[in-house]
């Protein structure tokens, strides 16, 4: 996009534009936070809790499926079975835990009370990968990835601002 | 001689010593205390070592039976007489496994990799005894079976 | 004096450099500090603790549990160390690791013929040839570590190649020593020295001369090229690093062996603390890609080992799988993404940057230096992936210190700990913090590498835009992978 701005092509005379192009580049900045933060609220107000029933295979070294997606407020209910060997599951941040051997079927029940992004993972040592053995559960709304997004670029127009403000005033 | 000096002397004189001591005293030390520990039984008792591994075994896919490099390399049977006291040291080195040896009222028990489990029981009858892994453990588990053989 | 070759590894750019202010001298502040550091004795006292543990690693390797999880050799290393490396070590001690290292003690007592007493240089033991001129900068230690990249999936779940790998350097890098002069190996090849040379940048820890002038008017350079013996003690090797304190302005390449300490007959060999200052300018392209190379893989590791995707796990650890196709796809991937796509990518922010400044510098210089921006960030985004590894598996460490072989030991009573995450509810946001500083960081100190390039620093600030969206461009997909 940057190619399209009329950019100066000699060094020497940088005109004072330069610093209000940053102020436009900020406020554009500043309306994708809100967006994105708005967003993601709108969607997360279209829709009322329900009972979610989802069922996850477990084997070496994987969830099947390994991403699992509710909405906060949802009642969840797990059921998990092991296509070959004995194998856990643990809920990061929720606690919630149990152990399934082939054959059987483990039923994890809970309230997705606590919106964000938590993995999953092996309880059961259950062969080389295991420590590796994860999957993710994304309560939405999950505010942190637009947060830290919209932090990021926050972050990054003042950073390049504060450089450039503390390197005048060291040379002054 | 101020400290830093005598440091210097003294470390200077013991290091070369210190690290041959070393390179025999680490391993004496693990392999004695792991013996040391293995003879934690009664005399004359008859000790097997079995380590269960499946499938899952680093660069092939293999049917094994209760054991891979316990002695001996692949346990078919174990031989005992009649009134010996034995001494089974059970452990998975992969997957969850189980064990059982019916007759004599053993197991199931579960095994999970790296706990090792120790089984006593008193060889009381003559025979041939079917011992076998509980927990399915992947495609060889039906395999995972051994005889305990029992001469008078 | 001639003779002596100062073996900096890449080549230096032109550009006036932008060195950061030293702050206060540690060795000033604790005399003791400075009394021990320069002591024969202080390296063998460091490494020697190391090396038994280093060794009882090894033999756990060889002969103890072969799953990863319960076998020191992979907890202690690929999870306790690496996590106190990347995470301490290294981001506040910079190299000091390489000071303490027991895989180069070994050659490096066999190149002197001693471990603890000054023998001289007359007679170093081995060939004592210099490293070859075309290997004088770190590509090969750029490939070395892609290599190992690729089969870090086997690496880190199996003791025996954990052994293959740490006793194959210990080996290669003995044998090496007695080919090369001094610590060639350290320096040019190992794949542990790279990164740390690169991270080390930010460290608060600087090893310099306090005065240059001082330097310049001392003849002898006993700080480069050893003392006598027969001098004035303390007596100290010429520099196993190539180094030259007198200039050196930069950790990279700083082992922090106090050999210059104790050849230094003028006392000017400074620890400085810097607090946030740190080395902002990157020499030549292999340290750039060196940058590319940390950056990208600490994504992959993320998307590979932490993900939720079991194919590409499957192809992680092939040997276990059987798809070999899926490894070679891997392999060739993380080939392509380090080395190619993630520059590729960056190039053209690169463009637009000396655009909007008038073309007055060139690509390449702007290339290199901008390249700064990635190694707060990628060492943020490297911290990132390596605490959710203690935070879930802490009791890993404790099991398989009661129990290192795996054999059913229970030394200290820990053996049976149960596996229990701890804040692990919290690893997203720590991960978030930990980016966001990183790209802040990073910004803000490439700004600073940029400045001298450009007569205004009007002109670096703008320059620093396009490099800045780059950044945020990697911070977000950094996002993506911790936080979607």
């Amino acid at each position: 996009m940057s190619t399209k701005m009329e950019l100066p092509t000699r060094d020497r005379d940088v005109p004072r534009t330069g610093w209000s192009r940053l102020t436009v580049f900020a406020v554009i900045a500043g309306l994708a936070i809100a967006g994105s933060f708005g967003g993601v609220a709108w969607g997360w107000q279209s829709s009322s809790p329900t009972d979610r029933v989802i069922h996850i295979t477990a084997r070496q070294f994987a969830y099947e499926p390994g991403i699992i997606r509710v909405n906060v407020g949802d009642r969840v209910m797990l059921h998990v079975e092991s296509a070959d060997v004995t194998h856990g599951l643990y809920i990061d941040g929720y606690g919630v835990q149990g152990k399934v051997a082939p054959g059987e079927d483990l039923t994890l029940e809970f309230v997705a009370d606590q919106a964000g992004r938590f993995g999953f993972r092996c309880t059961e040592v259950c062969g080389t990968f295991h420590p590796f053995m994860t999957g993710k559960l994304i309560v939405e709304p999950n505010l942190l990835l637009p947060g830290a997004i919209g932090l990021a670029l926050g972050g990054a127009i003042g950073a390049v601002l504060w450089a450039g403000w503390s390197a005048r005033r060291d040379e002054e | 001689m101020n400290t830093v000096e005598r440091l210097d002397r003294i470390v200077a004189k013991i290091a070369l010593p210190l690290l041959i001591v070393t390179l025999v005293a680490v391993p004496a030390a693990v392999f004695g205390y792991d013996s040391y520990l293995q003879g934690q039984v009664p005399d004359g008792a008859k000790t097997f070592s079995i380590y269960f591994d499946g499938t899952q075994n680093w660069s092939e896919t293999r049917a094994s039976g209760l054991t891979t490099f316990s002695d001996p390399p692949d346990l078919q049977e174990i031989r005992v007489r009649k009134g010996d006291l034995v001494v089974l040291r059970l452990m998975a080195l992969d997957v969850h496994h189980g064990f059982t040896l019916p007759d004599f009222g053993l197991g199931p028990i579960e095994l999970t990799p790296g706990q090792p489990h120790e089984i006593r029981f008193r060889a009381d009858k003559v025979g041939e005894f079917l011992m076998f892994c509980t927990v399915i453990c992947g495609p060889a588990h039906a395999n995972m079976r051994a005889t305990l053989i029992v001469t008078a | 004096m001639n003779a002596v070759p100062l073996e900096i590894t890449a080549a230096t750019t032109t550009l006036p450099r932008e060195v950061e202010p030293l702050g206060p001298d540690l060795f000033e502040k604790a005399p003791a500090l400075r009394r021990f550091l320069g002591t024969r004795s202080f390296q063998f006292l460091l490494i020697y603790p190391n090396l038994v543990f280093f060794y009882i690693l090894m033999l756990a390797g060889i002969f103890g549990h072969p799953l990863g999880n319960l076998n020191s050799a992979i907890v202690l290393i690929w999870i306790l160390w690496w996590f106190l490396l990347i995470t301490l070590l290294v981001p506040i001690g910079a190299r000091v690791w390489c000071a303490i290292c027991p895989l180069a003690g070994p050659g490096e007592w066999l190149q002197r013929r001693s471990i603890v007493k000054f023998r001289g240089l007359d007679k170093p033991r081995g060939l004592n040839k210099r490293w070859p001129k075309p290997l004088r900068n770190i590509w090969a230690q750029n490939f070395g570590f892609l290599g190992l990249a690729v089969i870090s999936g086997l690496l880190v779940t199996r003791p025996i190649v954990t052994v293959v790998v740490i006793g194959g350097i210990w080996v290669f890098a003995t044998a090496l020593m007695l080919v090369y002069r001094r610590r060639a190996f350290c320096v040019y090849l190992c794949p542990v020295s790279g990164f740390q040379g690169l991270y080390s940048m930010v460290a608060p820890i600087a090893l310099r001369s306090k005065n240059r002038e001082v330097c310049k008017g001392h003849k002898p350079k006993t700080c480069m090229i050893g003392s006598r013996k027969g001098d004035d003690t303390p007596l100290g090797y010429a520099c196993p690093w190539f180094e030259y304190i007198g200039d050196m302005d930069r950790n990279n390449y700083c082992g922090l062996c106090m050999e210059c300490l104790k050849g230094c007959t003028k006392d000017n060999i400074g620890l400085f603390w810097r607090g946030g200052k740190m080395d902002v300018v990157l020499h030549g392209r292999d340290e750039a890609w060196k940058a590319f190379i940390m950056t990208a893989l600490a994504g992959v590791y993320a998307i590979v080992l932490q993900g939720p995707v079991g194919t590409l796990k499957d192809w992680a650890n092939a040997p276990s799988s059987g798809s070999w196709g899926g490894f070679a796809v891997l392999a060739a991937t993380m080939f392509a993404v380090t080395l190619v796509v993630l520059p590729a990518v960056y190039a053209p922010f690169v463009e637009v940057s000396r655009r909007a400044t008038g073309k007055v510098v060139e690509f390449r210089d702007l290339f290199v230096r901008g390249a700064f921006g990635l190694v707060p960030l990628g060492l943020a985004a490297w911290i990132a992936f390596s605490v959710p590894l203690v935070l879930i598996n802490g009791a890993y460490i404790l099991q398989v210190i009661s129990d290192p072989f795996g054999w059913g030991w229970n030394l200290f009573g820990t053996k049976y700990v149960a596996w229990n995450p701890v804040g692990e509810g919290w690893i997203p946001l720590i991960q978030a913090l930990l980016v966001l500083v990183g790209l802040a960081v990073g910004i803000i100190k490439t700004h600073r590498a940029l400045e001298p390039m450009f007569e205004r620093t009007r002109q670096a600030t703008r320059a620093m835009v396009p490099l800045a969206g780059f950044l945020t461009l990697i911070a977000v997909i950094f996002f993506v992978v911790f936080l979607g």
